[in-house]
């Protein structure tokens, strides 16, 4: 299924607004009392939002910048009930047990409009985690399976963008159901799923393009990508990211990790606001006979995230925690999944209190294991 | 459902519910002389007895304001008095600078007292609860809007 | 910017100076935004050169300072603002680092400037460059050229601060030529304002605050003060102090934890809040319990490197408690 549409730019806020109607449509939007920048639920801050940021309303639309935390929160809520339970003992025979348990998935649609390609990136590598394999998660996959993903692509990079060196590109809509290509006059919409066209069927702002149209614009799009891929210089000139997993197994005993770690303080900021960390905790918690069970995020950058029941903590230094951590997205979930787990976002860079910069890391890392070679 | 109706008609019955912090030596026992001499009180208090009042982590407080306490108390040995010399005296310091802090979260300061009470003084103690849930039960509820 | 490389020449001579003395010295470099300086931790003489000192230092380096010691063989160099080394000399006060394994270099200071005010201002995340003077900040970003007034700009503390040229320790002062220039503002005015509403409407307030919380801990880890944070009773399960779903409430609760610690013991750096990804305003949270602490005994954290935090402490008289009477 391919298909492609024009929207005229003056129609952009309707088009939106008739998506809003029978899902709930997610976009990014800036706070502007408190300056954050986030995707949040159309319809939780409708009243007090506007599309255009020359407004004085405390909600605005934004499409240019990346948000602060990245959308897995919609999919991949930071704490999620799985069940509520209940019980009963018998007190005449305490084998005697009853439990009751009440499991309530998600029932939501949704739409989540305005992602950035690294932000799809990030989204279909949650993807493989919570579906593919021994263990699938049900409740995520329930939620992805009603929602729909519209990406628009990148002509402004940021200078903590590094999709292309992670191997995606500012306007790739691979794993997007719709892709936006801004224009002079217009958005270009390229569907590319059943589920990107079910949403977009028959609607009003729509206008169809002719087989012609449809290759110029294919051809438009390719020399976008190209255009903003170049504004992009790669910190580690020479080496493929596929490449990187060998030589990230090679360096595991590097000296080096230790420098380039020591300055981090292990908080939680850097993976909270990563689109491909998936990391959580299932606990339960009761209230004499009753509770619940949730799932809640996790982060390996913690000390407590390995520690043992017994005391000993496998990763009592920062510089093990983060070197698993980079070794997760570099190497591990590459051999797992065939892909890296850093999709170039740039986010941990910019939220870090203490200014630690992934791709540097990577990049001496890299240029040390080329010193040990020689 | 039919469980929250009952909790629910629980609450109404007992309108406030307040927490109370007292040390093993002096309140706990100054309490239990009050039950033992039959002096009518509230039952709106459900007591948590503590080795001394030095032992209250001001996030005791904070955790029963949190988990729905309308009102806490904190009951300890007069100073001078401590059974463990100066355990009431720490207490005083951090009790009171919670006190003073509570309504910069939005918590109404009057939910919260210390009080000194000793082993023999079963009517003080009466007086206090009477008087702590009659303050209590004139703020009302509460109940964060 | 003349002004700044006769200071960072000053810092890395200075620096150069007693190295030999230290086998690690924490300063600032060159970060990797325009907005941003990055914390560095040199222990091989050819990394001095890098060293920089500028109006962006705004981390406290000093939140290294306890785990360094624990770690670190040998003395211990730190860069510091006046108004960091508060953080040593309260560690220091509370036994939890030894003063003579930190050698103190105080760099005098003009004042810095908060990014995130300037974020703000400019209504974006990102920027493309930007260049400080004294009285003009320009700011580039993908909206174009702006010009903003640097008076506006600075941290907080800097508009209360009182030591930027004499700082109350150090091992190697390093005078600045520029001179903290502003009005002075009142430390308590946020505060104040908050104390105005209702009850109902802080609580509310709070309530809208801390539901943007991630809890992420960056406020937690990188506070200087904070040096128990691997074991926070945060993440016990047995008592379970805290849910773990991070509600409003629950959230409330954690700064909580966080104040109650602090009590007498912040030395209102304002690192906490400027680590915040979403910008919550806890430094107030923080404030406000020195204050307290304040008008209570009399005591500021950070001062006199002799003195007992007052909850650690006690008189038989208060004279500032008034006890409340029920009866
Ligand atoms: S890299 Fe930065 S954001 Fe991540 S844990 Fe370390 S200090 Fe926190
Ligand atoms: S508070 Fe004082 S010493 Fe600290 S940054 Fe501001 S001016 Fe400098
Ligand atoms: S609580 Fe905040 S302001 Fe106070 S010392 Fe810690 S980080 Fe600094
Ligand atoms: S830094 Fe901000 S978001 Fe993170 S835990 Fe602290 S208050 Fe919450
Ligand atoms: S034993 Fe009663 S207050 Fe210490």
């Amino acid at each position: 299924m391919e298909n492609i549409y024009t929207l005229k730019k003056q129609n952009l806020i309707s088009f939106i607004k008739s998506l809003n109607k029978s899902s709930d449509v997610y976009l990014p939007a800036r706070d502007n009392k408190n300056n954050v920048f986030n995707f949040f639920s159309l319809k939780e801050i409708e009243e007090d939002f506007s599309f255009s940021s020359q407004n004085d309303k405390r909600y605005s639309m934004e499409l240019i910048e990346k948000t602060r935390l990245s959308p897995k929160h919609i999919l991949f809520p930071q704490y999620e009930k799985l069940l509520d339970f209940h019980y009963e003992k018998n007190p005449e025979n305490i084998e005697d047990v009853k439990i009751e348990l009440e499991v309530t998935p998600p029932e939501r649609k949704s739409i989540i409009f305005g992602l950035k390609p690294c932000d799809v990136q990030g989204i279909s590598r949650m993807d493989k985690v919570f579906s593919e394999g021994q263990f699938t998660d049900p409740y995520y996959i329930k939620r992805r399976a009603n929602t729909v993903l519209i990406a628009i692509g990148c002509d402004t990079v940021f200078d903590d963008c590094f999709c292309s060196m992670v191997g995606g590109s500012p306007y790739n809509f691979d794993n997007s159901d719709i892709g936006l290509m801004e224009t002079d006059g217009s958005y270009v919409v390229f569907v590319y799923t059943d589920k990107g066209e079910a949403i977009v069927e028959n609607n009003e702002y729509l206008e169809t393009t002719s087989d012609k149209e449809k290759v110029s614009l294919k051809s438009e799009l390719k020399e976008k990508d190209e255009k903003s891929s170049k504004k992009i210089e790669s910190m580690w000139p020479g080496t493929k990211y596929e490449d990187i997993p060998d030589i990230m197994d090679k360096s595991f005993n590097l000296k080096i990790w230790e420098k380039l770690t020591e300055k981090c303080i292990s908080c939680g900021a850097c993976t909270f606001v990563c689109p491909t960390c998936y990391c959580f905790d299932i606990r339960d918690e009761k209230d004499n006979k009753q509770g619940q069970r949730y799932r809640c995020w996790d982060f390996c950058t913690s000390y407590i995230y390995t520690l043992e029941a017994s005391g000993h903590n496998p990763r009592e230094s920062i510089t093990k925690r983060y070197k698993n951590k980079v070794n997760c997205k570099f190497n591990y979930n590459y051999k797992r999944h065939g892909n890296l787990y850093c999709v170039g976002c740039g986010r941990c860079i910019d939220v870090c209190p203490v200014d630690m910069d992934i791709r540097e890391i990577v990049a001496a890392i890299l240029e040390e294991s080329k010193v040990k070679d020689k | 459902m039919e469980k929250e109706n009952k909790v629910k008609e629980m609450e109404k019955e007992e309108d406030v519910k307040i927490i109370a912090f007292l040390c093993n030596w002096c309140s706990y026992a100054g309490a239990d002389a009050a039950g033992t001499a039959r002096l009518r009180q509230p039952e709106n208090i459900r007591i948590i007895r503590v080795p001394c009042s030095g032992r209250i982590n001001p996030l005791f407080i904070l955790k029963a304001f949190s988990s729905g306490a309308d009102g806490v108390l904190v009951s300890g040995c007069h100073p001078n008095d401590c059974h463990y010399t100066d355990g009431n005296f720490y207490a005083r310091r951090r009790l009171e600078a919670l006190k003073e802090y509570l309504p910069f979260i939005g918590i109404d300061k009057r939910r919260f007292s210390y009080q000194w009470v000793s082993a023999s003084e079963g009517q003080k103690w009466q007086s206090v609860v009477v008087n702590f849930v009659k303050r209590i039960k004139s703020i009302g509820k509460n109940e964060p809007k | 910017m003349n002004q700044n490389r006769n200071i960072n020449e000053k810092l890395i001579s200075k620096v150069s100076e007693i190295f030999g003395q230290v086998s690690l010295v924490v300063g600032y470099c060159r970060g990797n935004s325009p907005l941003k300086v990055s914390p560095c931790l040199i222990d091989e003489k050819k990394d001095i050169s890098n060293l920089i000192f500028n109006k962006l230092c705004i981390n406290n380096l000093a939140t290294y300072a306890y785990k360094l010691s624990k770690k670190v063989e040998g003395n211990i160099g730190m860069v510091l603002k006046p108004c960091d080394s508060k953080a040593i000399i309260q560690l220091c006060a509370e036994g939890l680092i030894e003063r003579e394994k930190f050698r103190m270099i105080t760099v005098g200071c003009s004042g810095i400037i908060d990014y995130k005010k300037i974020l703000k201002e400019i209504g974006r995340q990102r920027i493309i460059s930007l260049d400080i003077g004294k009285d003009n900040i320009e700011v580039e970003t993908i909206d174009g050229k702006k010009s903003l007034s640097t008076k506006n700009f600075y941290a907080e503390k800097c508009y209360w601060c009182d030591i930027s040229d004499n700082p109350l320790e150090s091992d190697v002062f390093i005078e600045n030529d520029d001179k903290l220039e502003v009005e002075k503002k009142d430390k308590y005015a946020d505060i104040k304002d908050l104390e105005n509403l209702s009850i109902e409407e802080i609580y509310s307030y709070w309530q809208e605050e801390l539901g943007r919380c991630i809890r992420c801990y960056a406020c937690r880890n990188v506070c200087p003060m904070e040096v128990c944070q691997d074991q926070c009773i945060v993440h016990l399960d047995y008592p379970n102090w805290e849910s773990q779903m991070a509600t409003a409430e629950e959230n409330k609760f954690f700064q909580m934890i966080r104040v109650m610690h602090l009590a007498g013991r912040c030395v209102e750096c304002g690192e906490c809040e400027r680590v915040c990804p979403q910008n919550i305003s806890i430094f107030k949270l923080m404030k406000k319990m020195n204050q307290v602490i304040d008008e209570l005994f009399g005591f500021s954290a950070g001062i006199d490197i002799s003195q007992k935090t007052p909850l650690l402490t006690y008189k038989t008289i208060e004279e500032n408690i008034e006890e409340e009477k029920l009866t």
